[in-house]
């Protein structure tokens, strides 16, 4: 079933927050494309701290693939993803 | 006589011309050397040179042709308001011409007995780019940037036989679904010139990417690839990323970089206007009064840019002959600028964006001056100052 389109800044909105009120991670799936122009699709992923620059004055975000625990996955490492490469979150995809 | 042809190629970047050598001069007694650079027959250098072992060998020829080469005499906005264009007269020609004199003899002037002449093209670039000029490539410093979608997308080449271009465009459809669009770019713009093994001129491809969004069928694009191709094969490429980020305040400078073509950058930051009022006094009629009044208006924009590439592009705008202000729709309305002020911050390591803030003040009007004119003795313009709206102090 195809998921109704949302917002850029609803998934911006959604990537700050990021655990729930117990503490766990929040983990939502994630497609994008990298500054390669590769496609990329997390089914289980949460956000984090893209490097150390300034992720709002730079746009990006950081995003790790992880277990259905929030554990990260070996060997893969955090992508730093430009806002507007984000083409689905959670099966929505991303206007 | 003859000339050393294995450091010279048909065409060069001007600051790459290397030294030129005549050899075989022995026989002479002395090599006068002829220089026209440009197609103007009004200028030309001419010196005696003494043979050294028979070699005669000019040095510094790049800094003595630089300011003939330059760019693009007709204002930018008329060649790329259709879309693309050819960047016209951007390959100027100099001739070197050796004339071989005898030794006279006593009381009598030396004749010439030999003369070798020959004829190289070259471009405007204002660094040593270390690629002759017949080197297919994109004439830009970047091979990868990030551009706003306002931005106009400019990149030149020295057209030549077997060339072409592709844009490789990566987006969204109206679904969200990532797909892939190849535009072809016709770089043989219409003015009928031959195109040859060596370049004659300079083809500029313009593009918008609202104009690439739907020529690709595209509800949005991520990612533009411009691809240069020779007989087939891709030579070059630079990739422009697309930054949707809005921006209250947003001026788009054309200008000229270090190959002498079109480059484009985006400020973004807080753009200021200020109105300065200078005067010029002067004593008539035993009157200390004022005879100029000059109001000038200038600009100060600011950027920050988040790749850190663009440094150097921004230091081709302090040196760019001709500066536009381009007005939001891209295309036409050019404003010409002159440059004033130019003040850039780079922090290392890149954890904040560069910033850079430059000063321009139109420069197709003289602001507002206003002089005495005419005769004072006639006692006609005697208080006829013009300007008494501003400043009435000495008035």
């Amino acid at each position: 079933m195809k998921k109704e389109p949302i917002y850029r800044r609803q998934v911006l909105d959604e990537l700050d927050v990021r655990t729930h009120p117990d503490g766990r991670k929040r983990i939502f799936s994630i497609k994008f494309v990298t500054a390669e122009g590769k496609l990329i699709f997390f089914p289980q992923a949460y956000a984090c701290g893209a490097g150390r620059m300034n992720n709002k004055v730079f746009r990006v975000r950081g995003i790790q693939a992880c277990d259905c625990q929030g554990n990260p996955e070996k060997g893969i490492h955090v992508y730093p993803v430009r806002i507007y490469n984000i083409i689905q979150y959670n099966g929505h995809p991303v206007q | 006589m003859a000339i050393t042809t294995s450091t010279l190629a048909a065409s060069y970047f001007v600051l790459d011309v290397p030294d030129v050598r005549w050899t075989d001069a022995a026989d002479g007694r002395r090599v006068r050397v002829v220089i026209v650079p440009g197609n103007d027959a009004q200028v030309e250098f001419s010196e005696p040179y003494v043979p050294d072992n028979g070699v005669v060998t000019l040095r510094g020829l790049a800094e003595l042709l630089q300011p003939y080469v330059r760019p693009c005499p007709t204002p930018l906005r008329r060649d790329l308001v259709q879309g693309r264009g050819v960047w016209l007269a951007t390959v100027v020609r100099a001739s070197f011409t050796a004339q071989l004199y005898n030794e006279p003899a006593e009381g009598q002037e030396a004749q010439m007995i030999g003369q070798a002449f020959h004829s190289y093209a070259y471009y405007a670039s204002r660094r040593t780019t270390a690629t002759p000029g017949a080197t297919a490539m994109w004439l830009t410093r970047y091979t990868e940037r990030i551009i706003l979608p306002q931005q106009p997308i400019t990149l030149s080449v020295m057209l030549m036989a077997g060339m072409s271009a592709r844009y490789q465009c990566q987006g969204v459809d109206s679904n969200g679904e990532l797909i892939q669009a190849t535009v072809n770019i016709d770089l043989e713009a219409s003015n009928g010139a031959a195109i040859g093994s060596a370049p004659a001129y300079a083809s500029v491809v313009h593009t918008t990417v609202a104009a690439l969004t739907e020529a690709a069928q595209m509800a949005r694009l991520h990612r533009i690839t411009v691809e240069l191709l020779k007989n087939g094969t891709v030579v070059d490429s630079v990739t422009y990323h697309i930054d949707y980020s809005h921006h209250a305040q947003l001026r788009i400078i054309a200008f000229t970089n270090c190959f002498g073509m079109l480059e484009t950058e985006a400020f973004t930051g807080s753009d200021e206007e200020t109105t300065e009022m200078e005067a010029e006094f002067a004593w008539m009629d035993r009157e200390y009064e004022k005879n100029v009044t000059r109001e000038v208006t200038q600009h100060r924009l600011a950027a920050r840019f988040k790749d850190d590439t663009r440094r150097n592009s921004l230091r081709d705008i302090t040196v760019s002959p001709e500066i536009y202000l381009i007005n939001d729709n891209g295309t036409d309305c050019w404003e010409k600028m002159t440059l004033t002020g130019f003040e850039m911050t780079d922090r290392r390591p890149h954890s904040e964006p560069q910033t850079a803030n430059i000063t321009l003040r139109p420069s197709a009007m003289y602001q507002e001056e206003v002089a005495r004119r005419g005769d004072t003795d006639s006692g006609e313009t005697r208080h006829r100052i013009f300007d008494y709206t501003h400043d009435y102090t000495f008035n």
